[in-house]
């Protein structure tokens, strides 16, 4: 989770929590709530791109379970939204699994936070980022998929939507 | 025997004897530019009643006119001056339009924050049956045709949050099925909330 969005869920327990300094910023503008539009903005929740050092969780039964992103391969210059490929490291997994800790690995986003709009008007977004990892050719590695997963799929990689149970 | 006056500009008849008895009603009808109807008002024995009744050649509507007092300021009426539409109210007018467009083809039911909706979308990439997304509807947020709800649900773990346009063409059906009371316009804490308050069967 990004610092915003932990410091939004710590917001209301401040005045009574144990002070660090990291949140001393946020308690001098919580005194001064009424007109300042600085503490609306650390307050709220920032959802962008998937970038170098976004961690993501990852999705299927590859052995990973979370992996850090180092590189956005589609070539935007912000970073990966739904259905990019990226560069990831796997930082944690589970001890007997296909990747191990350390390993430098593909994957496809498959939930953003972020707001991805569709051609009809509509717009989609997740509670978390997930990658499901692949082989530099778009393969999964994984044989099941967890959670749900966006019909953006469904152009470039149709094996993962087969994987996936559910499809939003 | 009814004496026949004439008229200009409309159908003019008596519908009884002028030598009626006393109490009977006469009906006369007059035309409605009355100018001519004072000269030629046969002469009623005062004694009558009489009900003028003037009617419209054209319309076919009937005026009920006093004996007596016969304005002479039953003149058509004027068609009311049109507003002037401003540039500030096009917008407005284009949105109207539309939304009366889209209503006519589906009608949409009220939604408010805290219903509970099941909506059936049928997207032309997905291909396959409509899917069904059923939520709680967070907000909504009203900007003409583009009239959006928000619908959260807890699918499979995970929460998703979909953005869905009213007045979309794509969506086949949409429905309340529930109600819960909330005390906000946008229900943004349900983010921050156990997943049991988001998830609906």
């Amino acid at each position: 989770m990004s610092f915003t969005s932990r410091c939004s869920r710590v917001g209301r327990s401040l005045l009574g929590a144990v002070n660090t300094s990291t949140f001393g910023i946020l308690r001098a503008s919580h005194d001064a709530v009424a007109g300042s539009n600085f503490s609306n903005v650390l307050f709220q929740q920032q959802r962008t791109f998937i970038q170098m050092r976004t961690n993501l969780k990852v999705a299927d039964n590859s052995g990973a379970k979370k992996v850090m992103c180092i590189q956005v391969l589609k070539g935007r210059k912000k970073g990966a939204v739904l259905g990019d490929m990226i560069v990831a490291s796997v930082k944690e997994a589970f001890p007997r699994g296909k990747v191990k800790k350390g390993e430098v690995v593909y994957g496809i986003v498959v939930r953003a936070a972020m707001k991805h709009g569709r051609c009809d008007g509509s717009e989609i977004m997740f509670d978390e980022n997930a990658v499901v990892l692949v082989n530099k050719q778009g393969e999964p590695i994984g044989t099941r998929i967890s959670g749900p997963v966006p019909y953006e799929l469904r152009r470039k990689h149709v094996k993962i939507l087969s994987l996936a149970d559910s499809i939003v | 025997m009814g004496s026949k006056l004439l008229a200009t500009h409309s159908i003019f008849w008596i519908t009884s004897t002028l030598q009626a008895p006393h109490n009977q009603n006469l009906s006369v009808s007059i035309p409605t530019h009355s100018r001519c109807v004072r000269r030629n008002m046969p002469s009623i024995r005062t004694g009558n009643r009489v009900a003028l009744r003037a009617v419209d050649g054209a319309e076919g509507s009937s005026v009920e006119i006093e004996d007596e007092k016969v304005e002479d300021t039953v003149e058509e009426v004027k068609p009311l001056r049109k507003p002037i539409i401003k540039l500030g109210d096009v917008m407005g007018i284009l949105n109207k339009r539309a939304v009366d467009a889209a209503e006519s083809e589906r009608p949409v039911p009220d939604i408010r924050t805290g219903d509970i909706v099941e909506i059936k979308l049928e997207v032309p990439e997905n291909r396959r049956r409509a899917s069904i997304y059923k939520g709680i509807v967070m907000s909504r947020q009203n900007a003409g045709i583009h009239t959006t709800i928000r619908i959260r649900r807890i699918i499979a773990g995970i929460g998703v949050e979909i953005v869905f346009p009213l007045y979309s063409p794509n969506i086949k059906e949409l429905k309340v099925v529930k109600h819960r009371k909330v005390r906000r316009a946008r229900l943004y804490y349900l983010r921050d909330k156990l997943p049991r308050l988001s998830t609906f069967k």
